[in-house]
């Protein structure tokens, strides 16, 4: 589903430094593997899961998501990947404050052809199964911790992707929070997603359903 | 005094000014993506390219279509300054005011057929993962640059020489058989061989675009289209005048006319300019041309010419 | 167009209402002030040229000290002896101050036997009955001049001060619409001696003296022989004057659209300067990019919301400047225009909206605005996906 070979990733600094963030990375991840990327902070996970999402490129190297190499593609059909293959979740969940709790959901499907009511329906329906049922309208700011993972999460499943990537998903929540995500996550797995959870929350280390820890320390596996 | 300050030529003047200096600005850039563009490497170099070249494509694209939208104004202005210049009864003597002013005009209609072609293979580029013809566009966008640099210096020329005092010829003079010019040399082919010429050239393209024949069907698109110009003002616009003393390609644009001229012209170089480019997308792209919205406006175009005449027929029980 | 997308623009515009509205008030304002000097101008142009439809083919003023004075009426005999003249008519009108009110009226004598030297002012007297007003002190008033007279509680006659301060009392006989401006609703029409009275113009003197002559390619020669006749006259012609005055709206209007356009230039090279992204949307872009927006399609969105914004503004500034020029009749642009002042001085503009001059606004405006939004638009669509990850 998910392979990277030989892949390097190198920022650069102004004048002639440099920042090596990926060295020499290689992987591979099935198909409804659930996998678990651990490294301290500066380690490589983001930038590891910004290349597996077409989000940058890679200095070297090649990556090859659900059967397309997509570290060469233009813009648009690297948006087009994103917005069809993967879902994503960010640690500060990156909602639109500003914006309602079902309209966060539509986000990604804005710009496609789909007609507006199906959309909202789709949203709906995702919401409510992950346990949203009320204050669907209110403003995103104004949503609890705990409602706005589940925005969150639910904007990451609409558009149906195959693999999920959550970059630090449970760093800014508590304990009773964090147990919530790992039900969801279980769901999630069940219904065949490939998933890959940046973290270095101990709880993901030994949970009963990660299939497999990858170690990552300065940018290159352990 | 120069027609520099009338509203209409400033207008004019103002958007060209401005879209020529935002190609200015682009300039460097596309000098750049044209030398060092390349998909393949994963240099930051290359990934700040590519962010230009995004910049550059939405920029020109923009420009283009702006561009083309212009010409239909340009096309209204000289219709409007006939009423300014002494002499003009419509945009023929304003377009012939200056010598210069009738290689303005062609060098505007080339710029449609450029500028749409630029714009599709644009699109073409845009549509494959590998950007194939990245390099190759912007090296045209380059070329587009000097192109719309000399329009504008001909722009300028122009509307410096226009001189409401000067007379000028209207269009019963210049479109005569009478007159001396290679122009009169060919209005004074014999109408039924052009009209001859002009119906077996549709028939090519019609059939050659059926057949799948992408070349031919250019090559006759190519051929059509100074043959229709020469048949609209020899034959089609006198019927449309309903006299058979008035050719002009002009007078159709205005208003007593219920400005048809703009639809028929419409017509003529969208359908040319439509299979012309699907023939150009075949090649470039080796896929199916489709050929099916040119041929509705070129025979569009052939079916509102054509009425004109038989409408006249009808209604009198005579040609002209 | 995506309806979606649309609506998303709608509502983003909602979300930034302050900046918008203030960007949009300001282009709004510009729009209108364009719009109210080109609609000025296009109106008084379309006055002047119903004005100059009716003008003599050439009148003669006497210049007394490089002003104009009263002409000796007998110069008439000699002109209509100049070949290709069909006639030369003394004309005797002036302005009447109406202090009360503080209004000019145009007073405008008439022999009401003979037919006038104005097919118009024919049409005005035709349905008037002469007969039961011999050897009265008469006249006949435009709409606007009823109008005046009845807010002053004048119903039945009009009391004229005259030059020595005497007072003159004048029956009012009846109304006339107004047509053309020149004999427009601020014109009275009064017997000729009686006008005479009034603005002091002895006998055998004229205001000026009106020229028609019948081949229109002989009014220039006519001109020039008249002036040597009477080297004292300024001598006008009507193509003169239509010359003049077109050339005169083409470039004042020219020149004040080439002014605004370097203001409005200026005024967004500052705006391009001022207004980058602001953190908020460059994080939401950011977001947008991250869930699989293409760079076209928030360069599309950014696009439409200016779009919106400029062409809300555009419609309202078209709307202010109908407003300032049609119903308030342009206080302070009128004056941009002076040199209209000199042939007719107080008239209403007349409503002139051609859509031809609304497009040329547009095409004058828009693309500006539209040009000033694509460099951040741009920058904001190129920021990198991965940006809301770090
Ligand atoms: N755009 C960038 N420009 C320069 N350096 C960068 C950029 N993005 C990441 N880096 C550097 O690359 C290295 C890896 O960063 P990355 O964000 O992948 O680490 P991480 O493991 O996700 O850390 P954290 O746990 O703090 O999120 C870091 O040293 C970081 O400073
Ligand atoms: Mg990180």
């Amino acid at each position: 589903m998910i392979r990277l070979t030989n892949v390097s990733k190198i920022y650069p600094l102004s004048g002639a430094d440099s920042v090596t963030a990926l060295e020499n990375v290689s992987l591979s991840i099935r198909e409804g593997e659930l996998v678990v990327l651990k490294g301290i902070s500066g380690s490589g996970k983001s930038t590891l899961l910004a290349l597996i999402a077409a989000m940058t490129k890679p200095t070297s190297g090649d990556v090859v998501v659900a059967g397309r190499s997509v570290a060469k593609l233009p813009d648009r059909f690297a948006s087009d990947f994103r917005r069809n293959t993967i879902g994503m979740i960010f640690q500060k969940f990156n909602l639109l404050g500003d914006l309602s709790a079902i309209d966060n959901v539509t986000l990604p499907l804005i710009p496609t052809h789909e007609s507006a009511s199906d959309i909202k329906e789709r949203a709906y329906r995702i919401l409510k199964s992950l346990g949203v049922k009320k204050r669907l309208g209110s403003l995103a700011k104004h949503l609890s911790g705990g409602e706005q993972q589940r925005v969150a999460i639910a904007r990451a499943l609409v558009g149906d992707p195959a693999i999920i990537l959550a970059d630090e998903p449970t760093a800014s929540l508590d304990r009773k929070l964090t147990l919530d995500f790992v039900e969801m996550l279980k769901t999630m797995k069940q219904s065949g997603k490939t998933i890959v959870i940046a973290t270095h929350d101990p709880l993901f280390f030994d949970l009963g359903i990660v299939d497999r820890v990858i170690e990552i320390d300065g940018g290159r596996l352990a | 005094m120069s027609a520099f300050l009338t509203p209409d030529t400033l207008v004019l003047l103002l958007i060209e000014g401005l879209l020529l200096a935002l190609m200015a600005v682009l300039l460097p850039s596309l000098w750049r993506l044209a030398r060092r563009f390349d998909i393949g490497r994963t240099t930051p170099e290359q990934y700040a390219l590519e962010k230009r070249a995004y910049l550059a494509g939405t920029l020109l694209r923009f420009m283009l279509w702006v561009k083309i939208a212009l010409f239909v104004y340009f096309v209204y202005a000289l219709d409007h300054l006939s009423g300014v210049i002494t002499g003009a009864m419509c945009a023929a003597g304003v377009i012939n005011a200056w010598d210069y002013g009738p290689l303005l005009l062609g060098w505007k209609l080339a710029g449609l057929y450029l500028f749409g072609s630029w714009l599709v293979l644009h699109r073409l580029d845009l549509s494959r993962e590998n950007l194939p013809f990245s390099r190759l566009k912007f090296r045209l966008a380059l070329g587009l640059a000097a192109f719309m640099g000399v329009e504008f210096a001909l722009l300028i020329g122009y509307l410096d020489a226009l001189d409401p005092a000067t007379i000028v010829s209207c269009c019963g003079t210049l479109f005569s058989t009478a007159n001396v010019s290679a122009l009169g040399t060919l209005l004074a082919i014999p109408k039924a061989w052009l009209l001859g010429v002009f119906y077996a050239l549709f028939a090519l393209i019609v059939a050659s675009a059926l057949l799948r024949r992408s070349g031919l069907a250019a090559l006759f698109s190519l051929l059509f289209l100074p043959v229709a110009l020469l048949a609209i003002i020899s034959f089609f616009s006198t019927y449309v005048y309903e006299l058979p003393t008035h050719t002009c390609p002009f007078c159709l644009l205005q208003k007593e006319y219920g400005y048809m001229g703009y639809l028929l012209y419409f017509l003529l170089f969208a359908g040319t300019f439509s299979l012309l480019s699907a023939a150009l997308a075949a090649k470039l792209v080796q896929e199916k041309a489709r050929f099916a919205l040119g041929l509705w406006l070129l025979g569009g175009f052939v079916a509102l010419a054509t009425w004109y005449p038989v409408g006249f027929y009808l209604k009198n029980g005579v040609f002209l | 167009m995506n309806p979606k997308l649309l609506t998303f623009a709608l509502e983003a515009i909602g979300r930034r209402g302050g900046k918008n509205a203030a960007v949009g008030i300001i282009f709004a304002l510009l729009v209108a002030l364009l719009a109210s000097v080109l609609l000025t101008s296009r109106s008084l142009q379309s006055e002047v040229e119903k004005t100059l439809s009716a003008l003599p083919d050439i009148t003669v003023q006497k210049l007394q000290g490089g002003r104009q004075g009263l002409i000796e009426s007998d110069r008439v005999y000699a002109i209509e002896t100049i070949p290709g003249v069909t006639w030369a008519r003394e004309r005797v009108w002036g302005y009447y101050y109406f202090q009360n009110a503080g209004v000019n009226f145009t007073l405008v004598g008439l022999d009401f036997f003979l037919p006038a030297y104005e097919e118009s002012l024919n049409a005005a007297i035709r349905n008037f009955d002469i007969a039961t007003w011999m050897d009265r002190d008469f006249m006949i008033v435009g709409e606007g001049v009823e109008r005046t007279l009845h807010a002053n509680y004048y119903k039945e006659y009009f009391n004229f001060i005259l030059p020595d301060g005497a007072m003159k009392k004048v029956e009012l006989a009846g109304t006339f619409a107004a047509g053309t401006a020149l004999q427009s609703s601020d014109t009275i029409l009064l017997p000729v001696t009686l006008a005479r009275t009034l603005l002091n113009a002895p006998e055998g003197l004229a205001t000026d003296i009106t020229v028609a002559v019948a081949n229109p390619e002989e009014v220039a020669m006519v001109a020039t022989k008249i002036s040597r006749l009477y080297p004292d006259t300024r001598v006008i012609t009507k193509t003169d004057l239509a010359g003049s005055y077109q050339n005169l709206f083409d470039y004042k209007g020219g020149l004040f659209l080439s002014l605004f356009i370097t203001a409005l230039a200026s005024f967004f090279i500052l705006l391009l300067d001022k207004s980058g992204m602001g953190l908020a949307e460059r994080r939401e872009i950011g977001i947008l990019r991250a869930l699989g927006w293409r760079m076209e399609e928030v360069i599309r969105l950014k696009l439409l919301e200016s779009g919106i914004v400029a062409f809300t503004a555009y419609l309202l500034g078209i709307f202010i400047a109908l407003g300032y020029v049609f119903m308030l009749q342009a206080p302070g642009i009128v004056a941009l225009f002076e040199g209209y002042s000199v042939l007719k001085p107080a008239f209403e503009l007349p409503v002139v909206i051609d859509l031809s001059l609304l497009g040329l606004i547009f095409l004058a405006t828009v693309p500006l605005y539209m040009a000033a939004v694509i460099f951040p638009a741009w920058r904001a669509a190129t920021i990198d996906a991965d940006e809301v990850m770090r």
